[in-house]
């Protein structure tokens, strides 16, 4: 075709090639298949007459469930696939936009599998558990989406290893700095230096807002002790405590976007296991009380 | 006495930096000062924290200067005496002092070395940099729990309920213990698809009652355990024909429960449960009966079974059991109305005549005060039954003797009246009315002239005294033509000219006329009698007055519409008039279901010869 070959629209396709996201592979394209796929299962859903009711346990109950159950093995696949080089003509990009397209679809396969009948048993943990797995990607695109300029702005020029090492350069100074003080003014600056800024625990990593931590209280603290501490020695603990309180504080959030970035893996990957688990049991619970 | 102190540090490489230094005297001091003879650069260390003494060629003391404790050899301690030769072990803060006898230099040897970092940020040097910025150090690993998550859910959900299942012990319940039910919670309630039917809601713990075993679908052994008395909808082989699909996708979703071992045809394949509470096939599906009925004589050939799919446009004419032998055995046969049959009840009853409004019954209800204006109607001889769904019996002395009195003579003021019923003793009770002398017969017994039939006597008498006769006469006049008895009933006989053998016609009053189906009167009050049965019209006795199908339809439409458009709509599934369980007519209607009332079949249903 002529227009395929005019430059301008080349330039034009390639531009939107290279700030294409993984959700928009293709122009869309898993995403038009699996709403096809679900319009076409909601119009056979709305025009099936099972007796007595619409459920698991109809022919098309069966065929949604087969059809369920083997998407979910191959949505779980992804997790195999990104950990092998990619030898075939599945880019890894495609295969990511086909897993969160055709894993949204899940949402109408499921719920058409139930015909919205729920009630305390494993068919319904793995209903639940499916649906979790989904909330959970939700999740995941969500903060992908959203955080990466956000923790590229909070990073400023600065890598992860140069954070570190500006810590510990800030660390080793202040270790010197502090060897002509008094007992309470070293303690002070020994907790700075004792506290872990990677610790805490996933809750303080989650937590926003500046923390209230050694340094800081070492900052107070050797204002309070302006006159046992010689004014040359005390300029300089204060500008360096200066200092790692704001890299801490950078550190901080760093680790909090990165734990938001990366949390949602913590919720998706153990459920999808358990949720397999719960499938084979709920296929094979249905075939041993037939 | 002199003290030998080296002091190890490590260069950015890595590399061991050992300096030493010799101090005269037999006292040494440690502390962050820098004028310390060992400077400990941790902020720990106080700044004269602590000194070692001299207290022998080979002996020291440890002490503490500030109260702040240190460790010898593993033991926290503020004081402590070490042999040099022996050696021993003091930490102070981040840093470890080694006391060992120089024999060569003749002094104590102290080895000083830093082993702590000196801050937390340093420590992490240790750790891989890049798991450090990841979860992986805060939270469970994600191995674990998915591992872990997965186990719990495969014992709680598979083992637990599989364990159910062998604990239970393969034992087929009986029905007591099924109503029983048993107590305690089993793990294959988890498995449950959903609430049981409230009937079976006991059953709601013992899984094993009804899926008696594993990886075989539920069997009717399991339902007859407790229903005993329930009947095929047919032949099991020939429901089986019938039941066989001819579409693609019918043989293969057959082929498919055939190989997942779910035999068609059970139980279960209608009565199906794990849906709630009022979820069992009541009113099934139209369908549900069509895809057998809709093409059974292709199915089936030797059927007489009329191909139906819909009342309204596929439903073949009423087939009633009309009586064609009546007796003491009487015969019916299912008979379609198309052919307009006749049955001979053994009574010659004229509808018409009594449902007139200006003949002569007419006026005779009205002199006997039985209706104000008009004639008889059905309601003076049908009488709704109990429940008001079908009607009693019609007999002679509740329904026809007001009007048609059997009294025939009067002697010493005693009325006498003719035994109805039994035609012998009748004739017998004429003969010694005569024989013993006669005497005022009350009216005649040839020529019925009732003028006021009922309230007879009275009046009648002085017009009829002085006939007389023999007794002879008098019984050939009550089964002449015209006598008492032919007024209603067929008579033959006498066997011979001259005989007195009459005899009367047996009389079999069918009261049910539908076999399969199910006919409420109740549920249609709104309309008359005559609108359905054209009873003011019939002529002849042996009219059937049942309506047929086109009458039916002017309302009930079939289960869509069927395509015909009607005065009053009334959408009409096959279960509406018929049930699959055929001997249990009772659940044909809600409101038979209500009532629980001992259901009477046609008196002969015996014998009727069910075209099934």
């Amino acid at each position: 075709m002529a227009s395929r070959s005019s430059p301008r629209k080349q330039v034009r396709r390639s531009a939107a090639l290279l700030h294409e996201s993984f959700l928009r592979h293709r122009n869309w394209r898993w995403a038009k298949i699996a709403s096809a796929l679900c319009l076409v299962l909601i119009l056979i859903y709305a025009f099936d007459n099972p007796v007595p009711r619409p459920e698991g346990d109809t022919v098309y109950g069966y065929t949604l469930g087969t059809i369920g159950f083997a998407l979910i093995l191959w949505l779980t696949a992804l997790g195999i696939r990104k950990r092998r080089m990619s030898p075939g003509v599945w880019s890894l990009k495609a295969w990511t936009s086909a897993h969160v397209w055709l894993g949204l679809s899940l949402i109408v396969i499921g719920t058409l599998h139930t015909g919205f009948h729920f009630g305390w048993n494993v068919h319904t943990l793995a209903y639940a558990l499916m649906m979790l797995v989904i909330a959970s990607g939700l999740f995941g695109i969500g903060v992908y989406a959203a955080l990466p300029s956000k923790l590229s702005e909070n990073r400023g020029e600065l890598t992860e290893t140069q954070m570190l090492e500006g810590l510990r350069s800030l660390d080793r100074q202040l270790h010197s700095a502090a060897q002509p003080l008094g007992p309470r003014a070293a303690a002070l600056i020994q907790a700075s230096l004792d506290e872990d800024a990677f610790g805490g625990g996933l809750r303080a990593r989650l937590r926003s807002g500046a923390l209230e931590n050694a340094t800081t209280e070492a900052e107070h603290g050797l204002r309070e002790m302006k006159g046992e501490i010689p004014p040359d020695a005390m300029e300089r603990l204060k500008a360096l405590l200066g200092q790692k309180h704001s890299l801490v504080a950078q550190l901080r959030r760093h680790l909090r976007l990165r734990a938001i970035l990366e949390i949602w893996l913590y919720v998706h990957v153990p459920t999808t296991i358990a949720l397999i688990a719960a499938l084979i049991a709920h296929v094979v619970s249905v075939f041993f009380y037939w | 006495m002199a003290f030998l102190i080296h002091a190890v540090s490590a260069s950015a490489t890595g590399r061991e930096i050992r300096r030493s230094r010799r101090v005269e005297g037999e006292r040494v001091s440690i502390g962050r000062d820098p004028g310390s003879d060992i400077v400990l650069t941790d902020l720990e260390v106080t700044l004269e924290h602590a000194t070692l003494v001299q207290t022998g060629p080979h002996r020291l003391i440890v002490r503490s200067l500030k109260g702040v404790p240190f460790t010898v050899d593993g033991r926290s301690t503020q004081e402590a005496e070490v042999d040099a030769r022996a050696g021993a072990e003091v930490r102070i803060a981040g840093f470890r002092l080694e006391i060992a006898w120089d024999e060569a230099e003749q002094a104590i040897g102290v080895t000083v070395e830093r082993f702590g970092a000196v801050a937390a940020s340093a420590a992490d040097e240790e750790r891989d940099e890049r798991q450090l910025f990841t979860l992986a150090g805060v939270a469970p690993s994600r191995r674990l729990m998915a591992w872990g998550g997965a186990l719990l859910v495969l014992l709680l959900f598979l083992a637990w309920p599989i364990a159910s299942y062998v604990n239970a012990g393969h034992k087929t319940l009986t029905a007591e213990q099924m109503a029983a039910g048993t107590a305690g919670f089993h793990g294959d309630r988890s498995w449950s698809a959903g609430p049981l039917s409230s009937a079976h809601a006991g059953l709601t713990n013992d899984c094993t009652a009804c899926h008696a075993k594993a990886f075989v679908s539920v069997r009717d052994e399991s339902c007859k355990t407790c229903h005993t008395t329930v009947h095929d909808h047919a032949d099991p082989e020939k429901l089986r024909v019938a039941l066989a699909p001819d579409t693609i996708g019918g043989k293969l979703s057959l082929a498919v429960a055939h190989a997942f071992n779910r035999p068609a045809g059970r139980c279960v394949d209608c009565h199906t449960e794990h849906k709630g509470n009022d979820t069992r096939i009541a009113v099934p599906n139209q369908k549900f009966c069509a895809d057998c009925h809709a093409d059974l004589k292709e199915k089936l050939p030797e059927t007489k079974l009329g191909d139906t799919k819909d009342f309204g446009s596929g439903h073949p004419e009423f087939q009633p059991a009309i009586l064609i032998k009546p007796g003491d055995q009487p015969i019916f046969q299912r008979t379609s109305l198309d052919a307009h049959p006749k049955q001979e009840t053994g009574l010659i009853f004229p509808h018409d005549l009594h449902l007139s409004a200006t003949n002569g019954v007419a006026r005779m209800a009205q002199a006997l005060g039985q209706v104000k204006s008009g004639g008889l109607d059905c309601a003076g001889c049908h009488t709704p039954n109990r429940n008001g769904a079908g009607f009693l019996p019609v007999t002679m002395e509740k329904d026809c003797q007001s009007c048609h009195s059997l009294a025939f003579g009067r002697r010493d003021g005693q009325i006498r009246t003719l035994r109805h019923g039994e035609v012998d003793q009748a004739i017998a009770q004429v003969r010694d009315f005569y024989g013993a002398g006669g005497g005022t017969p009350v009216q005649p017994l040839a020529g019925y002239m009732r003028k006021r039939p009922g309230d007879f006597a009275a009046a009648q008498v002085a017009s009829l005294q002085g006939i007389s006769g023999t007794a002879g006469q008098a019984i050939r006049a009550m089964f002449a033509p015209d006598g008492t008895c032919a007024d209603c009933h067929r008579i033959t006989g006498p066997s011979r000219p001259g005989a007195l053998d009459y005899k009367i016609a047996a009389v079999t009053l069918p009261d049910h006329y539908f076999v399969n189906g199910w006919f409420d009167h109740r549920a249609h009050t709104t309309e008359d009698c005559a609108s359905c049965h054209a009873a003011p019209k019939s002529k002849d006795a042996r009219d059937v007055l049942i309506p047929g199908i086109a009458n039916c339809r002017t309302c009930h439409v079939g289960e869509n519409g069927g395509g015909i458009a009607k005065k009053a709509q009334v959408a009409s599934g096959c279960a509406m008039c018929h049930v699959y369980h055929k001997d249990d007519r009772r659940a044909a209607t809600a409101a038979n279901r209500e009532e629980k009332r001992k259901f009477t079949q046609p008196s002969a249903t015996t014998s009727v010869r069910n075209s099934e």
